[in-house]
C-alpha cells in the first residue's frame, strides 16, 4: 500500500520497461546485428565493435548511457568523418 | 532568441524535437534519462519547465537515496506524486519551474533552495525543506548526506491573454539554458477521482479528521523534528489499520495498539461497509486510504474548466507562452485521464500515440520554435 499525496492513482503498475536494443547493424560491412557494445561503467566509457569486419569505435558514456548511444555517436561519427 | 546550448555546445542536438506523449506523468522521466543519455542534455543541472495542475514534486517514503541515484534502474519505482525529486537527488534536475493554474495552490509562489539527500540513519531520500507539503509527508530532515541543492520555482500561469501579461511573465521564469518543456493536460481542467469515492456518505470529509496533522507552531528546529516524528508514526499507524482493513474487512481481530486513531478508523469502516453493502460492492480500502492522504493539508486542486475556458488558455495564453520561450530540449506531455485528473473527454490526445516518439516536429530556422509551438499547443488543445 503505497501513501501518496500530490496526486493519486492505483497502486503501483511494475511496467517492465522494455529493453533497447543490444545488438546492431555494422555501419561498415553492413551486417545486421553484428555489433555488439561493452560498456565500462566505471570509466565512463563504451567500445562497440563488429564481430564480422572487426571495426571498432570508443566512446564516452554516462550514468544513464545504454548500448544504443553507443551506436549512435558511432554512426554520427561516421556521419561527420564523411 | 537566446542560443538554448552556449555552454553546453558540445551537446548533440535532436534533428526534430521530439514530443513524447505519455499516459501517466511519471512515464515521462524515460524520455528525459534516455536524452541525458544520448548526450542531447547535459548529466547534470537540467531545468523543466512543468505545467501541471499538481505539482508532482513528492518522494516516495521507502525510496532510498541510493535508489534515486542509480541511474535508469529507479524509474519503475516511481509514481505520478514523485518522479522529480528523485531526478534532482541523481543531479539530473538543477531546476524545477512549477507553472500552476490559479486554483492549484499547493506551494506559494516564489523561488527556493532546497537540498535533498539521505536521511543519515535511515538512508531513505528527504529534502531539507520545512513547507507544509513536504512536513505533512514527514519528508523533512535537517541532516542528509550525498546531499544535491536545485532550485524551485513556483509561479501561477493566469489565463490571460495579454501579450505585455505573457512578455513579463516569460521573461521573469530567466530561462536561456537547455530545458524541458513538460505539460500535464490536467493543468487546463482538473479533476479529484477522490471526490466521487462513496459520495453519498461524505466520506472525502469523514477522512480529513483522521488524517490531518498540525503543523509546528514555530520554525524551531526542535518543534520541527519533534512534529515530523509524530507525523511519521500517525502515517506509520494508518498504513497499518487499512493494510489490516484491505487484508481482513475489519479491525475485529488488530492486534495493534488501540490508540484514538484505531477507534476512529473503526468508526470510519463501519460506516464504509455498510455504504458498500448498499452498493452491493465490496469495500475498496485503498483507494478509502489513498483519498485520506490527499486530505491531510487542504485537498487536491478541483476545477472543470468549460470547453471555452481551454481554448481560451491554450490557443491564447499557451500559444502566447511559448512564443517568448527559447525552444526546448524536448517536449513531454501527460494525458493523466485514465486516473481521473484530467476529465477524458475535455481531451483527446489520441491514446495511440502514448509511449514512444510519437510526434517530432523540426525547429524552424532563425533559431525559435517557429511552427512547432503552434503544433504543440494545437496537439495540448486539440479534440
Amino acid at each position: 500500500m503505497g501513501r501518496r499525496k500530490s496526486k493519486r492513482k492505483p497502486p503501483p503498475k511494475r511496467k517492465a520497461i522494455e529493453p533497447l536494443d543490444q545488438q546492431f547493424n555494422c555501419p561498415f560491412c553492413n551486417h545486421e546485428k553484428s555489433c555488439e557494445v561493452k560498456m565500462d561503467r566505471a570509466r565512463n566509457t563504451a567500445r562497440i565493435q563488429c564481430r564480422v569486419c572487426l571495426e571498432d569505435f570508443q566512446t564516452t558514456t554516462n550514468v544513464l548511457s545504454e548500448p544504443i548511444d553507443v551506436y549512435n555517436d558511432w554512426v554520427d561519427a561516421c556521419e561527420s568523418a564523411n | 532568441m537566446t542560443d538554448t546550448f552556449g555552454k553546453n555546445a558540445a551537446l548533440k542536438r535532436f534533428k526534430k524535437i521530439p514530443v513524447y506523449v505519455v499516459e501517466e506523468h511519471n512515464e515521462a522521466l524515460q524520455f528525459i534519462y534516455s536524452a541525458i543519455g544520448g548526450k542531447k542534455l547535459p548529466v547534470e543541472g537540467n531545468t523543466l519547465v512543468h505545467l501541471d495542475a499538481h505539482p508532482d514534486m513528492l518522494i516516495d517514503r521507502m525510496l532510498s537515496g541510493h535508489e534515486a541515484r542509480a541511474g535508469k534502474s529507479v524509474l519503475p519505482l516511481l509514481q505520478i506524486e514523485n518522479w522529480i525529486v528523485p531526478a534532482a537527488a541523481a543531479g539530473h534536475i538543477g531546476r524545477v519551474l512549477w507553472l500552476r493554474p490559479p486554483w492549484a495552490r499547493q506551494f506559494t509562489d516564489g523561488t527556493r533552495r532546497i537540498n535533498v539527500g539521505d536521511h543519515p540513519a535511515t538512508g531513505l531520500l528527504r529534502v531539507d525543506s520545512k513547507e507544509p507539503y513536504y512536513l505533512s509527508d514527514a519528508l523533512y530532515s535537517s541532516d542528509l548526506l550525498n546531499a544535491k541543492e536545485f532550485t524551485f520555482t513556483v509561479a501561477e500561469l493566469s489565463n490571460v491573454n495579454s501579450e505585455h501579461y505573457v512578455d513579463e511573465f516569460a521573461k521573469n521564469l530567466h530561462i536561456s539554458e537547455p530545458y524541458v518543456l513538460d505539460i500535464d493536460l490536467d493543468f487546463f481542467s482538473t479533476g479529484n477521482p477522490f471526490l466521487s469515492l462513496y459520495e453519498d456518505i461524505g466520506l472525502y470529509d469523514r477522512l480529513e479528521p483522521i488524517f490531518s496533522f498540525e503543523l509546528p507552531a514555530d520554525d524551531d528546529e526542535q518543534t520541527v523534528e519533534k512534529v515530523i516524528a509524530l507525523r511519521e508514526r500517525q502515517l506509520q499507524e494508518l498504513e497499518h489499520l487499512f493494510q489490516f482493513l484491505e487484508e481482513h474487512n475489519t479491525l475485529e481481530d488488530y492486534e495493534g495498539e488501540k490508540t484514538d486513531l484505531f477507534r476512529r478508523v473503526s468508526n470510519l469502516a463501519e460506516v464504509v461497509r455498510a455504504e458498500a453493502e448498499r452498493l452491493s460492492d465490496s469495500p475498496d480500502w485503498w483507494a478509502v486510504f489513498a483519498a485520506g492522504c490527499t486530505r491531510d493539508n487542504g485537498g487536491l486542486p478541483y476545477h472543470i474548466s468549460s470547453q471555452q475556458e481551454i481554448e481560451h488558455y491554450v490557443r491564447g495564453t499557451l500559444k502566447l507562452l511559448l512564443s517568448r520561450l527559447p525552444q526546448p530540449i524536448l517536449v513531454t506531455v501527460a494525458r493523466s485521464t485514465d486516473d481521473g485528473y484530467c476529465p477524458p473527454d475535455q481531451f483527446a490526445t489520441s491514446k495511440t500515440k502514448s509511449m514512444g516518439p510519437n510526434k517530432q516536429f523540426s525547429p524552424s530556422i532563425g533559431g525559435d520554435w517557429g511552427q512547432m509551438r503552434i503544433e504543440v499547443a494545437t496537439l495540448v488543445g486539440q479534440r
